[in-house]
């Protein structure tokens, strides 16, 4: 048929042989009814050259398919053909393609552009690969590198008890007296020092926490350092038993240091938020040491041998 | 890529809010709900009152609550008539489709307002929506985002008419450019039907009947043109002199004249847009003709009424009641792709 070859343009899909084309519908329509082409545009108000082009099937002269349905749909009407068929008709042998919205629009309001809307949710975006990232390399490096360190919270008061080398405690814990060069090894380069500290270990409790200045090399954090007299900060108290003795000592924001039975040769240092509140069971039997300096119990014990007293003393 | 990664985390939904229902899109997913702009409110012992039903559950109480629970229709011809209810509305409806997406922090909102309405029911509408839950919104008009729905494209340089016929509103716009040329916004819509079937019932019957029993007339046997088959329905309704309910059949001749002011006013309103559009581009509307989206636009005959007032072609679009919460859906797309919209206020 004429008209079904006019059909094979451009967007067009081939149409399958048995199927009328909606354009040979149409005119069947219409000599049925006994209408010509002018009654037919006439009562559809369509233009001539458009009822024209819809018994063609000439879908290039035609406009917008949203335009070429509706003409369909009120040529069926009048005809009195199955508008389904006719639209079905026409959309096998038209690919469907979907209205591209336009470049630009002007909104009703909107006093934010489109691109400004972008900014929380790019924000959350970038927040959220920079903490998988993070996530990344963390696991990455507890995965590759040294055993992790114990999970202490960096505020939690340690002590370090001599005469028990195997005891672990993170670096950042443990208030150790500048190393002098002869102690630690002078190989360990100065920013290992800076970085290990919070990721390696540290056997016993001598291990150096920070470089000394003129020179001095620090000591690497995972350098075991023979075990030496139990060493304090400026701030830390060190309690050393010559027999069995109960000791309790809280710091200042009521944190339990320490709260046991110390048995002879035992030292302990503790450290926490000053003033310690310190309770010895056994005084005579302890010596104390705060502040790098002797601290002499002899003024606070009573006749039972007990001791109450504050570090630093009031 | 990045576009698929930020789809992660927000919720792109197109607003229809109308008069007589509201419609949302969701981008990717398409209109996902379409119930009546209805709320059921029920007031307490102490005056307290909470929302009792949302949507289709509200229309059915429509005419049958008892005193304690009220149905309202928080908007009235396009715009809000109770602001609270209608934040209410949205909640509840924003939420039912975004239910199982909790992984999405982020709702984006395009809501479409008629053109006729004034800065201040713009505004009303979209501190509505924002307090609904959205985190942006933009406002479009309703004739942009129905052109748009249809498939008209307005990028072009010539004249495309759409007539957009809602519940409480019908919009008339000549579009060219990606602009309005001239629109005209008259109160008209599907409300204006049903009260004008109401009030002819009323007048020849002597029946009283409610506004759901009218919309059921309308949709069932309704039409603007006078056509070769007259259809029947047999409607219940209360007699005003006597008190109790009646039966009374009416046909489709009586619901065209029961229409003849409403909808004469939106053939003026066609015809007036036809005489102040620039020639050109009157030309292009004649060649092309007018394109009917909107509730409005299935009702039977309508573009033969009109396509016999005006002497131009008049066609229907595809699905009419979904063009402008789909043109809606479209700009969330050129909100992707273009950031790069001008705004008018």
């Amino acid at each position: 048929m004429n008209a079904e070859n006019e059909t094979q343009t451009t967007g067009e899909l081939p149409a399958t042989a048995t199927e009328a084309s909606p354009g040979a519908m149409i005119r069947q329509g219409r000599e049925r009814m006994h209408l010509s082409l002018d009654e037919l545009a006439g009562v559809t108000k369509l233009s001539y050259h458009t009822i024209e082009s819809l018994e063609r099937d000439d879908f290039n002269a035609l406009l917008e398919p949203v335009y070429v349905r509706g003409y369909y749909r009120k040529c069926a009407k009048v005809l009195d053909i199955p508008e389904k068929a006719l639209l079905d008709a026409y959309q096998a042998r038209v690919a469907p393609k979907q209205p591209l919205p336009p470049a630009k629009l002007r909104l009703a309001s909107g006093a934010d552009l489109g691109s400004a809307s972008r900014l929380p949710v790019t924000l959350a975006i970038a927040g959220a690969v920079v903490a998988v990232l993070v996530c990344a390399v963390v696991w990455f490096a507890r995965g590759s590198g040294q055993p992790a360190p114990q999970s202490v919270d960096a505020g939690q008061a340690s002590i370090a008890v001599t005469g028990e080398p195997q005891a672990t405690v993170p670096a950042t814990e443990i208030a150790v007296p500048p190393a002098t060069p002869a102690e630690v090894p002078a190989t360990a380069a100065p920013d290992a020092t800076l970085s290990a500290p919070a990721a390696a270990p540290v056997e016993g409790a001598t291990a150096a926490a920070a470089a000394t200045p003129g020179g001095t090399a620090p000591a690497a954090a995972s350098v075991a350092a023979p075990a030496a007299a139990p060493a304090a900060s400026a701030g830390s108290a060190v309690l050393s038993f010559t027999a069995t003795s109960w000791v309790r000592v809280d710091d200042a924001s009521g944190k339990t240091l320490f709260n046991g039975l110390a048995q002879p040769n035992e030292s302990h240092v503790l450290n926490g938020a000053l003033p310690l509140n310190v309770f010895l069971g056994n005084a005579p039997a302890v010596k104390v040491e705060f502040g790098g300096k002797p601290f002499d119990t002899q003024a606070f014990q009573r006749d039972n041998k007990t001791a109450r007293f504050t570090l630093p003393a009031r | 890529m990045f576009d698929a990664v930020r789809r992660l985390f927000v919720n792109d939904l197109s607003i229809d809010l109308g008069t007589a229902n509201t419609l949302v899109y969701v981008r990717d997913e398409g209109i996902v709900l379409n119930e009546p702009s209805v709320v059921a409110i029920r007031m307490d012992s102490r005056g307290a009152k909470k929302v009792e039903a949302v949507g289709i559950e509200a229309k059915q109480m429509l005419g049958r609550t008892p005193t304690n629970i009220t149905t309202v229709r928080p908007l009235r011809d396009g715009v809000i008539a109770d602001y609270t209810v209608t934040e209410k509305m949205l909640q509840h409806f924003i939420r039912k489709v975004t239910k199982g997406r909790m992984a999405r922090p982020l709702t984006r909102v395009v809501v479409c307002v008629p053109y006729g309405s004034t800065q201040v029911e713009r505004r009303a509408i979209r501190e509505s929506v924002e307090n609904a839950g959205a985190r942006k919104v933009w406002v479009i008009e309703e004739p942009i985002a129905a052109a748009l729905g249809a498939g008209i494209p307005i990028g072009e340089a010539r004249g495309s008419m759409v007539v957009d016929i809602g519940g409480g509103t019908s919009e008339v716009a000549v579009i060219s450019l990606n602009g309005i040329v001239y629109a005209e916004s008259v109160r008209i819509g599907g409300d204006k039907f049903d009260e004008a079937i109401v009030s002819y019932v009323r007048r020849q019957y002597n029946m009283l009947i409610g506004e759901a029993t009218a919309e059921r007339i309308k949709i069932q046997i309704g039409t603007a043109f006078p056509g070769h088959e007259v259809q029947e329905i047999d409607v219940v309704g209360r007699h005003l002199a006597a008190g109790v309910p009646r039966n009374f059949t009416m046909n489709s001749n009586e619901i065209l004249d029961a229409l003849q002011e409403p909808l004469s006013g939106i053939v003026k309103a066609v015809k007036q847009a036809l005489e102040r559009t620039p020639p050109e581009l009157g030309s292009d509307v004649a060649e092309r003709g007018i394109v009917l989206t909107g509730g409005g636009a299935l009702l039977r005959d309508l573009d033969k009424l009109i396509s016999e007032e005006t002497g131009l072609p008049v066609i229907i679009a595809d699905d009419p009641l979904t063009c402008v919460a789909r043109g809606g859906g479209m700009v969330l797309d050129m909100l992707d792709r273009q950031g790069d919209f001008y705004s008018l206020d």
